[in-house]
């Protein structure tokens, strides 16, 4: 039931902090649901704000999957769901630009298709300072593929080419 | 491609970080925040790498911290000698520092030597000042503890203890951890005005820097005093003071989550200093040669100084002295109580002469301390008793030594030897002070008295000393007769 449920918001979520606002949602929504309490204040500017998106994508989550989710299994679905959190290993990608959705579903499922696993996830940050391309943080090592890495690898020749036109 | 390890902060809490990441990280190693603060990796925990930061700023939860290729080090050179810097080398007096390309940089956490690399301490560490050279002396190699309460004279005495080295090729490293800004810049110009600052190194974090900057001071001053002693020199260390350094390490450790111990120090509290001090000692050729003498500053409640720092200080070190705010008080200086002052290395470095005045001075006192509480009974005293117990005082009186004078060993044994000899006992406390100095003067100039002087070395026992120099009070005399003193008028003693 766990997996069933963790595999349905990995269908179309692809970013950590996706993942983390649509966990949210979902449990705010059952909370009402089940216990008829929940946090989340519909008055509350900033909240609405922020889980908004979220909350009009549990509005299309799979109805037949929502309806197993019961008073007795709920704690356990979503201590299951915060364990595969705190367990998996995030990739982290640095880009100079801020991707859009689309870009942000076309890299989820390039990277899933490319290592071969349906539930992974990853994480992004903006850093103009890489002028160009991206740089890649798994596991604690860090890649750089960026322009400016490449620029300083080539600094010498660079700055040997560009001297040809300079005047003396 | 660039490769790097990185990590990420899970939680901050003032200086200390936690990172998720860097699987191949070791402690000492540093690492740079994306806002280019610096910190260092204090501690491999399961699944975070604990960091103490040298920068202060606001840490950001999931900031990324990468890890350098260098590790906790300075950088080192004889450029440093006369400068003032901090536990990371970089310099606090104003000026830039000149590397001259022959800088070497040596990490601060370093293993001691071990015993095969060091040679027995046989030569005595010359501070210049009567009380210490005599009765408690300190060889070149040796740690000695100075601990005392509040306003007993232990930084004055430290300082006097670098301004006597001038002229003897011992390098000084003055290392402040944790002092107010005032106290040092008052230090700095007492060396600068001295000229004390052309052979020493001053190596401060004040009160006022974050604490694991303070906590590295003694680090940094070994590292570099290690620096020193491989050039074969001898080297003066004072650590200002040590219980600051254990009260901010406390600190570091109860934040970071340490079970706290016995007055909540942290468990490993002896072993931070005791794998300081191990890095003193004398070192044979094949490790540079040179030595390094340690001298910790310690301030105590003198009511209660058997507490667990005090104690933990005076296991791990080779003798202590200590200073008391009531002999300060009194007029003493400097305010050692010799009864309570040890020395276990020491006596094996003393000349054989002055090592057998130094147990004669010790039998009167002894003498003079049981007399003392008779003679409060008695209002008819035997000629032996008054004689003992006036020899007590003049002794009181030439031991006693005002800052920033230097006495040599050898008028210190003409000096002390003099008790035992009839000039002094018609006189007092302050014909006997003004006298002191006319001795110290006249021995450097009257023939027969340097005569005498330079041959002090070819006496065999201590009571043959005394006959001789007993022949010489005439001469003596000649110079200390009532129109040549006049003890209102303070002469500045140059010191051959």
């Amino acid at each position: 039931m766990e997996e069933k449920i963790l595999n349905e918001i990995l269908k179309d979520t692809f970013t950590l902090e996706d993942f983390k606002k649509r966990v949210m949602a979902l449990k705010l929504v059952l909370e009402k649901k089940i216990f008829a309490s929940s946090q989340y204040k519909s008055g509350s500017e900033i909240e609405n704000k922020a889980l908004d998106n979220s909350m009009l994508w549990v509005q299309y989550f799979d109805k037949n999957i929502l309806n197993e989710i019961t008073g007795e299994n709920f704690r356990e679905i979503f201590e299951h769901i915060d364990h595969f959190i705190s367990e998996s290993t995030t990739l982290t990608i640095y880009f100079v630009f801020i991707p859009d959705e689309n870009q942000i579903k076309e890299i989820g499922h390039w990277l899933r298709d490319s290592l071969g696993k349906p539930n992974v996830i990853f994480d992004y940050k903006i850093d103009p300072g890489l002028i160009g391309g991206c740089a890649i943080a798994y596991k604690g090592i860090y890649k750089d593929y960026s322009l400016k890495a490449k620029i300083r690898q080539e600094k010498t020749l660079l700055k040997e080419e560009f001297g040809k036109y300079l005047r003396h | 491609m660039n490769q790097q390890e990185v990590g990420y902060v899970t939680s901050s809490r003032d200086f200390l970080v936690f990172l998720d990441g860097m699987p191949t990280a070791k402690i000492n190693d540093l690492v740079i925040s994306e806002s280019g603060k610096r910190g260092w990796v204090s501690a491999l925990h399961k699944n975070e790498v604990e960091v103490l930061m040298l920068d202060e700023g606001v840490i950001n939860p999931g900031e990324m911290f990468k890890r350098s290729d260098s590790r906790l080090s300075i950088s080192m050179g004889e450029y440093l000698l006369g400068r003032a810097v901090n536990p990371m080398g970089v310099s606090i007096d104003g000026k830039r520092l000149m590397a001259t390309g022959k800088d070497i940089r040596s990490e601060l956490d370093r293993k001691a030597p071990n015993i095969n690399m060091r040679k027995f301490i046989t030569e005595q560490f010359v501070t210049g000042i009567t009380l210490v050279d005599t009765l408690i002396p300190i060889g070149k190699g040796q740690r000695e503890l100075v601990l005392g309460d509040a306003h007993s004279g232990k930084t004055a005495f430290t300082v006097d203890l670098i301004l006597n080295q001038r002229d003897r090729n011992v390098v000084c490293i003055y290392a402040s951890i944790g002092k107010p800004i005032s106290q040092l810049k008052s230090l700095l110009e007492v060396l600068k005005d001295t000229g004390a600052m052309a052979y020493t190194v001053v190596i401060a974090a004040s009160s006022s820097e974050a604490a694991p900057l303070i906590y590295l001071t003694p680090q940094t001053a070994f590292t570099v005093a290690e620096y020193f002693q491989k050039s074969g020199r001898d080297v003066l260390l004072i650590l200002d003071d040590i219980g600051s350094h254990a009260k901010i390490y406390r600190e570091i450790s109860l934040l970071s989550g340490k079970t706290p111990g016995r007055e909540s120090y942290p468990g490993d509290v002896f072993y931070q200093h005791s794998h300081l001090f191990e890095r003193a000692g004398n070192f044979k050729d094949e490790n540079g040669g040179g030595s390094i003498t340690a001298i910790p500053v310690l301030e105590v409640n003198l009511a209660d100084f058997a507490t667990y720092l005090p104690t933990n200080l005076v296991g791990m070190t080779d003798g202590h002295l200590l200073f008391n705010s009531n002999y300060r008080n009194q007029g003493r200086s400097p305010a050692i109580d010799i009864s309570l002052s040890v020395t276990r290395v020491g006596r094996q470095t003393q000349k054989r002469l002055q090592n057998l005045l130094s147990s004669l001075i010790r039998e009167l006192m002894a003498k003079a301390s049981e007399l003392q509480t008779i003679s409060k009974f008695s209002s008819e005293l035997p000629f032996q008793t008054r004689l003992t117990l006036k020899q007590k005082e003049v002794l009181d009186e030439l031991l006693n030594q005002e800052n920033s004078t230097r006495i040599s060993l050898q008028m210190q044994i003409i000096l002390l030897s003099l008790t035992f000899t009839p000039i002094f006992l018609d006189k007092d406390a302050e014909s006997i002070k003004g006298s002191k100095t006319v001795i110290l003067d006249i021995f450097t100039k009257d023939p027969a008295l340097k005569d005498f002087l330079e041959k002090i070395e070819d006496f065999e026992s201590i009571e043959d000393f005394i006959k001789k120099l007993t022949l010489l009070i005439p001469v003596i005399n000649k110079y200390l007769m009532p129109q040549n003193i006049n003890p209102s008028i303070q002469v500045q003693q140059k010191q051959p």
